[in-house]
């Protein structure tokens, strides 16, 4: 079983880990670092006190892309976390893709019955 | 958090993803006691970013991992269909679950995987099994085929070549991945010991298969709760930046270091320290609900 398609796969699916994780890690290290560094938190970090599940992150996707947008240190380290997060999706967006190549109907279904519940569980409509 | 309390975060997870990867013990049985006995953190955000690390950590080693050619694709798509499943429950269960409640659970899962840990040290796995497994013709055949029509049999490469290895019980395994979907996501935890004993036991998959498939599957179900606990604000920028690079740093120096120190020792006193956290998280629940009745 070991052929060489299961490598190929295997080594799409070990490049797209590897480039998010390391992409999201680097996000996440510039922002601390921009925040060490300029001590320029427009949006000061929240003492970390008790969670209040009755709190729900204001406009949460729109205030991150201002963030971003404005070079906000504790947005980028956001944008690193949601980068990470989308890692595992990625992944088996790439196994599907690769099983539609390699004309495998079963395994292209299931990566994609995984690809959904995962997009609506990050999307936060699940859960 | 100001400058001097990310650093230490940072160390410390470092440390956390170091001493998790070296021991097979996982990031997240460390990072949510730490978190929560030693930096006072309130414990829905340490399982947030607990998670959001064990998706780091996961991710970095499932990548060196899949070169080797032990990880099985094919299993982990169809078990990650069970454990993506039990992280969104998982999750749903959170929301309604006491903070003292979950605090038990973690420190039963914290004791019972340092327990497993443990026990390894005395029955040592050899790192690539010499003989290979022959193909159990006891099987019934119905249970058989489900694994067959799935294609989930494959081979693990050794010194002499490929050794080709069958799989069993496929529907067992698939209900225990559900339990260890809501266990990881309740806790934080990869809960890497319930997937490889789902993987090692039931399906009879060669050791090295079951831990590097496990591994490979522990980041898809922990980013579907994580993403949930993002929307519920549980995820804290402060908290998951320095926790997240710290472990992931640390589980690569692991990866580094494995194969050239003998980890034994190291493996005891870890677990012992990771049972202690749990039995101090116990302790700390049942004292707080004690006071709340008082």
């Amino acid at each position: 079983m070991n052929h060489p398609r299961d490598e190929s796969l295997n080594r799409t699916i070990s490049y797209t880990l590897r480039s998010g994780t390391m992409l999201a890690a680097a996000i996440i290290a510039l922002g601390m670092l921009s925040g060490a560094l300029t001590a320029r938190t427009t949006t000061p970090i929240a003492p970390i006190g008790r969670f209040d599940p009755s709190i729900t992150p204001d406009n949460f996707p729109g205030n991150l892309v201002r963030g971003v947008a404005d070079l906000e240190p504790t947005a980028l380290v956001m944008l690193g976390v949601c980068l990470l997060l989308a890692t595992p999706l990625l992944r088996v967006l790439a196994c599907g893709l690769q099983f539609i190549v390699q004309r495998d109907l079963l395994y292209a279904i299931i990566a994609a019955i995984i690809a959904i519940t995962l997009s609506l569980g990050l999307a936060g409509v699940l859960g | 958090m100001d400058l001097s309390a990310t650093i230490l975060l940072l160390i410390t997870a470092i440390l956390g993803g170091l001493l998790g990867s070296l021991t097979g013990l996982g990031g997240g049985v460390v990072i949510v006691p730490v978190l929560v006995l030693l930096f006072k953190v309130d414990l829905p955000y340490a399982v947030g970013a607990s998670l959001v690390a064990v998706v780091a950590t996961s991710c970095g080693a499932a990548a060196a991992f899949l070169r080797e050619g032990f990880t099985n694709v094919r299993i982990a798509l169809v078990l990650e269909l069970a454990t993506v499943a039990g992280a969104l429950v998982g999750a749903g269960i959170a929301a309604f679950t006491p903070r003292a409640a979950v605090a038990i659970v973690f420190g039963v899962v914290a004791i019972w995987s340092a327990w497993v840990a443990a026990k390894g040290v005395t029955n040592p796995q050899p790192p690539v099994a010499p003989t290979p497994v022959p193909p159990t013709p006891d099987l019934p055949p119905r249970k058989a085929s489900l694994a067959e029509r799935l294609r989930l049999s494959s081979t693990y490469p050794t010194a002499d070549g490929p050794v080709p290895y069958a799989v069993q019980r496929v529907p067992a395994a698939f209900f225990t991945m559900i339990a260890a979907g809501i266990l990881s996501s309740l806790v934080g935890v990869g809960a890497g010991f319930v997937k490889v004993f789902a993987m090692d036991r039931l399906m009879g998959l060669p050791f090295k298969v079951s831990t590097t498939t496990s591994n490979f599957m522990i980041g898809v179900t922990a980013s579907a709760s994580a993403g949930v606990y993002l929307h519920r604000g549980q995820l804290l920028p402060s908290l998951c930046g320095p926790v997240a690079l710290g472990a992931l740093l640390g589980s690569l120096l692991g990866a580094r270091l494995l194969p050239r120190l003998n980890v034994r020792p190291l493996r005891i006193i870890f677990a012992v320290v990771v049972a202690v956290a749990g039995v101090q998280m116990i302790v700390r629940a049942v004292a707080d609900l004690m006071g709340a009745r008082a």
